[in-house]
């Protein structure tokens, strides 16, 4: 059931101000959709208004969404309850599956620390096997494969999370506050705008935004199309390098490096993976992959971090 | 008109007149003022048409099955549907009441966090699914002591929020059982019709200043909520465009004045009624619209002290009228000691024969019939009913329909502790207490504390008790800081203490099974328990006060499962006085510096 037309009550995306870093985390994660986001930060940061209006403007709906209250049968599928009170039986597919299918194949999970165990456990299940099977709740469902990235947003003020669960996430963004002033007058006319205008039965003012989404969407789309171009050699061995100087344990981080470096570049319409994509990249994929992360608290991704990145691909320059 | 009512009053219009303007936190407000104010919120929304919407109370009872989802009976059976807390297109945005914020469930807490104010909300519970846009209106209240304990994510969701403590109605002329509609007819009659409604377009003005006000704050739900607050004011009386001056009297109504400039900032309720000309702004017709703020006939609009500097870093530039009211963000405050992790699911305190007697938060999957929770594990078989029968048989439960309650993990240990101020002169009782006051944190202890002989007590003569949910409620740092004074009520404070541990050894539905009573003190005391109980020292006190304070403690020797332990300072005169106590507690005696040579002399 869905009501009141919740996909319209989002901020267009272009009504969006800073949030540079989550932006392009996003742009990563929708032009390479294997690639899920987490954001993480303070509260009233806009986080899932950012999220959900980002989705909304590249696959024209809302993200799937698990709420943090989900039971089991919603998260997995099982037998429709408003069926079998009927007397009928028939399996209603679960938010996994719903998500694996959707065009952003985008699991949204807000405020993503405090879901229960239990939930975080079928997750990463589902996540590590890429299979859904579920034989419970006189359900016997063949296995199904279920694809999807996951993004969520938390305060960490509420703690952190596993360390496994941290690791599904490609990427993560930390999203700080920004207490200029005319950043903080622009998010304040934008938001008061969109009440004003959102009220009226009819607003040019929200059409020209949402035709400003539409192109967006159309530039991220041939982005998407332009990435299994991009040019990966020497990226390859840079990212083994960086992953290496970091001491990555397995080789998710520098996969994840290189696949968000090599989307980013498609972004910006560039057909080889430069340093600048790197040095991008890295803040979002190494952050909580170091070893300073295993206590699943996040810490900061600083500047002698991004100074061993440099460090690491000049003297791949000078070599 | 009493300026903390008609600072209520008009803040409810607000929530009347701005439909994103989603919830106000009333601090010390009474419950029943909530629910007038809530009534008259579904009023409005009636006359505007649309039909009534629900008015509902959640509190420390509400589940998670309760607030997202619902099975119902019907004619023809059971059906699904929504819990209390989604809203339905075909049905006005309900009216939520949270009388107490601090006792409210964790269902409940989480359910604000998820959809209080969100521009969208999702269930998915028991086969019920369902996305919505938020619509509600939150009213809400907590008491003041109980605010700085909450987390600051959950406080974050009420941006707005109003001193509401000691609105009475001065009619109230009795105490009969019509007693609580005669209050809530008093205040719907005080908030008057339905306030005019509309969308007034912000001028530039308006936003620069409200980014003035405001300044530095953590994240934006402040400015927002302060824009859609000034908006509604200007919407109430009928203006086109939200001016400077809405946006001042949004900032008197919360009691926000910017520190920089005072001089800009005379009071706007004064001055409206005063209009000076100010050629930097064009604020049209301001007069008029202040007067429109008046609720109604014969309530004036009382001016709102405002006061500049002082302010902290960390509340950027917005600072409160008054102390008291300052302290309406209290996570803002570097040193705010909000429950860590409050809107997680606990962590079990402990496990076995207790395990089953925690309050019911919901229910789940068992394989045993122990702790048994008859109506789901009924509803779970009843869904297969037709199917299982064919549509005609009884109803069929299988194992796997069994379900057993979840439980409110309960705490397993308690902390009692009595402060003797009087003898906190000449040494730091900080080092001897940090070894019981870890155990108290990692055992997640619940704390009740007792104190006396300090400056600032109300009745020195006697000693206070309060309890708290953990070692990290403000209100034990603040008594392990205070000025000691003179008088030393020992024996009404160990009997305190005694009342304590038997209420959480014997009373509560789920006992502690280890509690540590831990007595700072010299053990001088010099008040007799009768003069504690009188309020007033009869006669010469001698040793009396000594002796009955060793009496009380003999109750305490008689209650299993408590380890008593006697803190003395080794600075104490009288040394034999804390092994006398000791003694009769049934524990043992501690010192910062053993002092077992001078028990000796």
């Amino acid at each position: 059931m869905t009501i009141a037309d919740p996909d319209h009550s989002i901020l267009p995306f272009s009504l969006i101000v800073g949030q540079q870093e989550l932006q392009t985390a996003l742009q990563i994660s929708y032009v390479d959709p294997g690639v899920g986001v987490l954001a993480t930060g303070g509260r009233g940061t806009a986080k899932s208004t950012t999220i959900r209006s980002f989705s909304r403007m590249a696959y024209s709906s809302l993200p799937v969404t698990l709420p943090i209250g989900a039971t089991e049968d919603r998260v997995l599928g099982g037998l429709s309850v408003e069926a079998l009170l009927r007397g009928e039986h028939y399996r209603q597919p679960g938010l996994l599956e719903q998500a694996s299918e959707s065009e952003g194949r985008m699991l949204y999970i807000d405020e993503v620390n405090l879901l229960d165990d239990h939930l975080v456990n079928i997750i990463l299940d589902a996540a590590s096997t890429g299979v859904l099977e579920v034989q419970h709740d006189h359900v016997d469902q063949p296995s199904v494969p279920v694809k999807f990235a996951l993004v969520g947003s938390m305060n960490p003020d509420e703690g952190g999370l596993r360390p496994q669960l941290l690791d599904r996430f490609g990427l993560v963004v930390t999203v700080k506050p920004d207490n200029d002033a005319t950043y903080r007058r622009q998010v304040l006319e934008n938001v008061l705008r969109f009440d004003e205008e959102f009220a009226k039965p009819t607003s040019p003012y929200l059409d020209e935004q949402r035709a400003m989404d539409e192109r967006t969407a159309r530039r991220l789309k041939e982005a998407r199309d332009r990435r299994a171009t991009v040019r990966v050699d020497w990226a390859l061995h840079a990212c083994a390098r960086v992953a290496a100087e970091f001491e990555l344990a397995g080789h998710r981080g520098e996969i994840m490096l290189l696949r968000a470096a090599r989307a980013l570049a498609a972004v910006q319409d560039s057909d080889v993976i430069n340093e600048s994509h790197i040095l991008t990249a890295a803040q979002f994929a190494l952050v909580h992959r170091r070893h300073s992360a295993e206590s699943g608290t996040l810490v900061a991704w600083s500047d002698d971090d991004q100074g061993r990145v440099h460090q690491v691909l000049d003297e791949m320059d000078k070599g | 008109m009493n300026q903390v009512l008609d600072r209520f009053l008009r803040l409810v219009r607000c929530l009347a007149a701005a439909p994103r303007l989603h919830g106000v936190l009333f601090v010390d407000l009474d419950p029943l003022l909530l629910t007038a104010a809530g009534r008259w919120l579904a009023d409005c929304a009636q006359a505007g048409g649309g039909g009534r919407p629900p008015v509902v109370t959640l509190g420390s009872w509400h589940t998670d099955d309760d607030l997202w989802s619902s099975v119902k009976f019907t004619a023809s059976g059971l059906a699904t549907g929504p819990g209390l807390i989604v809203e339905t297109g075909s049905e006005p945005a309900p009216v939520f009441l949270v009388p107490d914020l601090s006792t409210a469930s964790l269902a409940v807490r989480r359910a604000v966090v998820t959809t209080a104010g969100a521009d969208t909300a999702s269930s998915q519970r028991h086969g019920f699914s369902a996305v919505w846009q938020p619509r509600a209106r939150w009213l809400a209240a907590c008491h003041r002591e109980a605010l700085a304990n909450l987390p600051a994510h959950l406080l974050d969701r009420f941006p707005i929020r109003c001193e509401a403590g000691g609105i009475v109605n001065p009619d109230r002329v009795s105490l009969d059982a019509a007693d609580d509609e005669y209050e809530l007819a008093w205040l719907g009659r005080l908030l008057g019709p339905p306030p005019l409604t509309g969308s007034p377009v912000f001028t530039a003005e308006a936003l620069d200043r409200i980014i003035e006000l405001t300044g530095p704050a953590p994240g934006m739900r402040r400015d927002i909520a302060f824009g859609r607050l000034s908006r509604a004011l200007a919407a109430c009386h009928g203006a086109d465009t939200v001016s400077v001056s809405d946006v001042d009297a949004g900032a008197a109504l919360l009691g926000v004045v910017p520190d920089a400039a005072p001089e800009r900032v005379p009071d706007p309720l004064t001055q409206a009624l005063e209009p000076e000309p100010e050629p930097a702004r064009e604020i049209p017709d301001r007069r008029s619209r202040t007067e429109d703020m008046a609720l109604v006939d014969g309530m004036e609009a009382e001016p709102v002290p405002l006061r500049s500097g002082g302010v902290p870093e960390t509340l950027g530039r917005l600072e409160h009228a008054g102390p008291a009211t300052a302290e309406l963000f209290p996570e803002d405050r570097g040193d705010a000691l909000s429950e860590p992790m409050a809107l997680r699911e606990w962590w079990h305190r402990h496990a076995g024969s207790h395990a089953a007697r925690g309050q019911i938060i919901g229910s789940q999957r068992t394989k045993s019939l122990r702790d048994l929770a008859v109506l789901p594990t009924l509803l779970e078989a009843a869904k297969f009913r037709a199917v299982r029968s064919g549509g005609a048989g009884g109803l069929v439960i299988q194992p796997s329909d069994l379900r057993r309650h979840r439980r409110r993990p309960e705490p397993a240990a308690a902390l009692v502790l009595v402060l003797d101020h009087s003898c906190h002169r000449g040494w730091d009782w900080a080092p001897a207490l940090a070894s019981y006051l870890r155990w108290a944190y990692t055992a997640r202890a619940v704390v009740s504390l007792v104190e006396f002989g300090y400056r600032s007590a109300p009745e020195p003569l006697r000693a206070d008790r309060y309890r708290a949910r953990d070692l990290l409620d403000p209100r034990v740092v603040a008594s392990l800081n205070r000025e000691p004074g003179s008088a030393s009520p020992l024996a009404h404070a160990i009997d305190l203490a005694a009342d304590e541990l038997r209420h959480l050894l014997r009373r509560r539905r789920s006992p502690v099974r280890e509690a540590l009573l831990l007595v700072v003190t010299d053990a001088r005391g010099n008040v007799p328990f009768l003069d504690s109980t009188r309020g007033a020292v009869a006669t010469v006190v001698g040793s009396r006060g000594v002796a009955d304070a060793n009496e009380a403690a003999k109750a305490v020797g008689q209650l299993r499962g408590v380890r008593a332990v006697v803190l003395t300072p080794d600075l104490a005169p009288y040394p034999h006085l804390a092994f006398d106590l000791a003694e009769a507690l049934g524990g043992r005696v501690t010192s910062p510096v053993p002092f077992a040579d001078q028990r000796r002399k």
